[in-house]
């Protein structure tokens, strides 16, 4: 085997070995603790600047072991994957960051870091997963090492929402192992290929929509499609660290990138579309959009409010990708990255407010741009970002969604993003007033003192950064090497003749 | 570096100099009422002086066909907007003045910079957005609670018309299949769309409530920046829609034509000068909504039209500063004169794609706007504390000037004749008439129609939130609970243990269950 075939598995181990180091970590031990975390996430974004620069130029890395008789276990970085990985890696360095100021002095932080590495290392399996079943291992995975960071409070809220945690994405986990080895029985294969392998197996089309169904429905759950999602907004219970995971890195990207997977590498986007398919899923992306949005204009709790909001913007992918065109798929995928930056600066900051003041619900929020102006500053880009203004982010998304949806002729798509950017505006704007414009209390519910300086500095830089991110790559959108730019790379090879 | 580049950042650096100044280097109040002013005069020093210039933004958002323009129309742009935010600025520097923030008056002034320069749909609607929320935010800002329904009004209005404006440049951008660089021969359904924005974010009637709202609530420093969200409507509009829009010219008539009307009966019965004021530029924007599918004209001469009606508009108040003299006198003459001028060639211009049996339409729109001018002129009253006159006294000369120039430079580079000029008079002598025979009171709420519509609107949001907090998220919670009941052993134990008792105890079970073992048992022997 050469070194590309291990680089796979180097980049899973970057996060694995420090994960399982820091499990065995007395508390005191911050320093190692620190240089593990920070160690493995910068090693992880060098080994994967490494890959991209290889898959740019054709270079192909595959890791392959026998699992199962007939099945194989494989690891493989194609361009889409490793935009995923490049999300997860270089989210988990800045939520690594955060969470090192978040939990300071706080009990069982090398059991918290120790599921965090461990989740991450589930993410960028399952990201480079080269066939069904590595997908469904990693997929269960990222379950398992996500529960413990939900419940790490420990109160009886947070062992609740891990119960309906857990209840929902087994639940998931069941219909996409079902899902799985039908279309085994089916097919004889579970390989990724570009365009899909179902086509050529000459299967009956409704048995393949039965399949088709068990398999969205099995990653829906994580997506957070409608009415699978209710797990999202419990889950809000875990620190703000777990809810940027879980909402901007890990978990609801995977449901996300499990859709992409399923309709382009499984089924093929064409062939979904012939067997119908697709427009039944944009209609149900659509529906949640909408839901969501509405559910989140009356939510008085902050991070509940964001969460519905991450029900509503995950589903932009999964819309982007069944509208099945090369411009909405540039939307879709493009919106993974995007969505995952504002969203994370939207919970870094909420974390902030909490944190700092003890603000948890948008009536509290009044004033609080002139205490922390920094964070509100973070917050507001990613704010506008989400309802989809220029210069941001958000707009780019939201542009290529439109574009793509009028390419192919379906109109009706425009006008959903429109009324989720109106509701998105309802919800987003009044907060954006009251924190900047209205006068602050005079005094906040629980205010800790940092020496005069709005919070600490570990706190502050990690949203600074995303949101910077936010504005720069939606302003310079047309530049090479962002996003955008990938993103176009990957939707050429897919659509490619 | 290209001057053209510093226009838009200037302001923001400015802005983010004065929100992190006050934690190493004190601020006085007042600075930031001169730094406002100085990026102003930069705007205007551009706008004068600088050569006509293009700088490409290949990398900027998604086209990749964005640039900063300086032409004819950025030119008007930047002298309006650079004049207004003078003036703005000017106020601000009077430390007793409760006026917006400074910070939230340079955000606003990047943005409308921004636009004015703007070419490229991405870059125009970035433009168009940055100058509408700025604008919000200078709103917010404001001192006390007055201005909250207008601010309210405002910004809804506001998220619609950028929708519009996002599917507008988003349908000219493609066809179906065809993904075009380029918009080419727009069709009437994105023309309706462009114009419906315009109506939207321009305070064009009947979506012209929250201006005599605002403007009868807030200090005059955001009462002369008012001007501004109409001005980059119209602009923006006109980059947008390059050509036009000749096939709507009927449909903008009677828009406009219907909103002068309403705005003069709503406006003749207000009470105080700013509501009338408001009305004045609804009667304004919509007289430029008529001219607008005439296109920008040859010389650019829209432009310069709309730089001398909305500077003139601008100038009404400061005017309430100046004390009753000479020099008010003289500012508000020639204000109604330039405001008369301009709107008359608007009408003249508006004409040349009307047909031919209703050209003359437009006359009594302009008419109308500069009448209703007139009669807030009159009704404003001196107000201003003594210290401040004096300085006032020249400050209302400065919008006055802009007008001027606006109007002189589009009658000179475009003679329009002399019927053109019609207008003036007959709209001054009405409105002065008119302010004679219609003493001022209050019999009308400013906002008028948008009351209704914010009622219903509020009562929509409320039975959005009943259906959603009481209805859908009831619904949805007990389903959970259902479900998740479906996952709990000591529930189906339970459920087990009453339906094994509820069977015990039924006779029929028992007989039913004898039929099944015979039936059972007759299927084997077969």
């Amino acid at each position: 085997m050469s070194f590309n075939t291990w680089l796979p598995v180097l980049l899973l181990c970057s996060s694995l070995v420090p994960g399982l180091i820091i499990f065995m970590l007395p508390e005191r031990a911050t320093a190692l603790r620190t240089t593990l975390n920070l160690g493995g996430a910068v090693l992880k974004i060098v080994l994967l600047v490494l890959m991209m620069i290889g898959v740019f130029h054709g270079v192909d890395y595959e890791f392959r072991v026998p699992l199962v008789p007939g099945l194989d276990f494989v690891l493989h970085a194609d361009a889409l994957s490793l935009m995923f990985v490049n999300l997860s890696a270089v989210l988990w360095l800045a939520t690594t960051f955060y969470a090192i100021g978040y939990l300071e002095n706080s009990p069982n932080r090398s059991r918290f870091f120790g599921y965090f590495s461990l989740c991450v290392t589930a993410t960028v399996g399952l990201a480079m997963a080269g066939n069904l079943l590595t997908f469904l291992v990693f997929y269960e995975a990222l379950t398992l090492t996500t529960y413990p960071l939900v419940v790490h409070r420990g109160t009886e809220v947070a062992r609740k929402a891990g119960r309906t945690y857990l209840a929902y994405t087994l639940l998931g986990g069941v219909l996409l192992l079902t899902g799985t080895v039908w279309l085994y029985s089916l097919t004889g294969t579970l390989e990724f290929i570009d365009r899909g392998f179902v086509a050529q197996a000459g299967v009956d089309p409704a048995v393949l929509r039965m399949v088709f169904l068990l398999l969205i429905l099995g990653v829906g759950v994580k997506a957070a499609l409608l009415p699978l999602h209710a797990w999202l907004p419990q889950a809000m219970v875990a620190p703000a660290p777990v809810s940027a995971l879980l909402h901007a890195v890990a978990v609801v990207k995977a449901g996300a990138f499990g859709v992409v997977r399923i309709i382009y590498d499984v089924f093929g986007i064409e062939f979904a579309a012939s067997i119908g398919v697709t427009l039944p899923l944009a209609i149900l992306a659509a529906a949640t959009i909408i839901y969501a949005s509405l559910r989140a204009l009356f939510q008085d709790d902050l991070k509940r409010r964001l969460a519905f909001s991450t029900v509503s913007q995950v589903s932009y992918i999964t819309l982007g990708v069944a509208i099945a065109g090369p411009i909405a798929t540039i939307g879709g995928l493009v919106h993974l990255v995007h969505q995952g930056f504002m969203k994370i600066t939207l919970f870094f900051c909420a974390g902030n407010y909490a944190e700092t003041l003890g603000v948890h619900k948008v009536s509290e929020m009044a004033g609080i741009g002139r205490r922390m102006p920094w964070t509100t500053a973070a917050f507001t880009v990613a704010a506008l970002g989400m309802i989809g203004l220029p210069p941001t982010v958000g707009f780019v998304s939201k542009w290529y969604l439109g574009l793509g949806a009028l390419e192919v002729g379906q109109h009706w798509v425009v006008f959903v993003l429109a009324g989720s950017s109106l509701l998105n505006a309802a919800y987003f704007l009044p907060i954006l007033r009251t924190a900047w414009f209205d006068a602050p209390p005079a005094e906040w519910p629980e205010e800790r003192d940092y020496g005069g300086k709005e919070t600490a500095w570990l706190l502050l830089l990690p949203p600074l950064a995303t949101a910077a991110a936010t504005l720069v790559w939606g302003l310079l959108a047309s530049m090479p090497g962002t996003p955008l730019d990938w993103v176009q790379f990957i939707a050429a090879r897919k659509y490619a003749p | 570096m290209n001057l053209l580049i510093v226009l838009p950042l200037l302001p923001l650096a400015a802005a983010a100099w004065l929100a992190i100044s006050p934690r190493f280097v004190p601020v006085a109040p007042v600075a930031g009422g001169w730094v406002v002013a100085l990026c102003a005069t930069f705007t205007i020093a551009v706008a004068a002086l600088v050569a006509p210039d293009r700088l490409a933004l290949p990398m900027v958002f998604v086209q990749g066909n964005a640039a900063l323009v300086l032409d004819a129309t950025a030119r008007a742009a930047l002298l309006l907007f650079g004049g207004l935010w003078l003036m703005a600025g000017l106020l601000l520097t009077r430390a007793r003045d409760e006026g917006p923030g400074a910070v939230m008056v340079l955000i606003a002034l990047s943005g409308a910079n921004s636009l004015a320069l703007a070419q490229g749909g991405s870059l125009v609607y970035a433009g168009m957005v940055a100058a509408g929320y700025g604008f919000y935010g200078v709103i917010a800002s404001e001192q006390g609670n007055a201005w909250r329904r207008a601010a309210r009004a405002f910004v809804v209005l506001l998220v619609i018309s950028d929708l519009l404006v996002f599917e507008l440049i988003l349908s000219a951008t493609v066809k179906p299949g065809v993904v075009m660089p380029e918009a080419g021969g727009m069709p009437a359904s994105l023309l309706v769309i462009g114009l419906l924005a315009l109506v939207l974010r321009g305070g064009i009637p009947p979506a012209h409530g929250w201006l005599p709202t605002l403007l009868a609530a807030v200090s005059p420093a955001t009462a002369v920046l008012a001007v501004a969200p109409v001005a980059a409507a119209l602009f923006g509009t006109m980059k947008l829609l390059p050509d036009g829009a000749p096939v709507l010219a009927l449909g903008s008539l009677a828009l406009a034509l219907a909103g002068v009307a309403w705005s003069l009966l709503a406006g003749l019965c207000q009470g105080s000068a700013r509501a009338t004021l408001g009305y004045a530029l609804a009667a304004t924007a919509a007289l430029l909504l008529l001219a607008l599918p005439a296109g920008p004209g040859q010389a650019m001469q829209l432009a310069w039209l709309a730089l001398g009606l909305l500077a003139a508009t601008a100038s009404l108040p400061l005017v309430a500063l100046q004390r009753a003299g000479w020099k008010r006198d003289l500012a508000v003459a020639a204000a109604l004169l330039a405001h008369g001028l301009a709107g008359g060639y608007a009408a003249a211009h508006a004409a040349s794609v009307l047909p031919a049996g209703i050209s003359l339409l437009g006359l009594p729109v302009a008419v109308a706007a500069t009448l209703l001018l007139t009669v807030a002129a009159r009704r404003s009253r001196f107000l201003a504390p003594a210290d401040r006159a004096a300085e006032a006294a020249y400050l209302a000369f400065a919008p006055v000037i802009f007008s001027l120039v606006g109007t002189g430079v589009a009658w000179t580079a475009s003679w329009p004749g002399l019927s053109a000029a019609a207008a003036a008079p007959l709209g001054i002598t009405a409105g002065l008439v008119a302010y004679r025979l219609l003493p001022a009171s209050a019999r009308m709420e400013p906002g008028d129609l948008l009351l209704a519509v914010e009622r219903a609107s509020a009562g929509a949001l409320h039975g959005g939130r009943v259906l959603c907090v009481n209805g859908l998220g009831a619904a949805r919670d007990r389903l959970e609970a259902g479900l998740l009941a479906l996952w709990d052993g000591q529930r189906w134990s339970a459920r087990v243990r009453w339906l094994d008792l509820r069977l015990r105890a039924w006779p029929a079970t028992c007989l039913f269950m004898l039929t099944v073992a015979l039936a059972a048992a007759l299927l084997l022997l077969q």
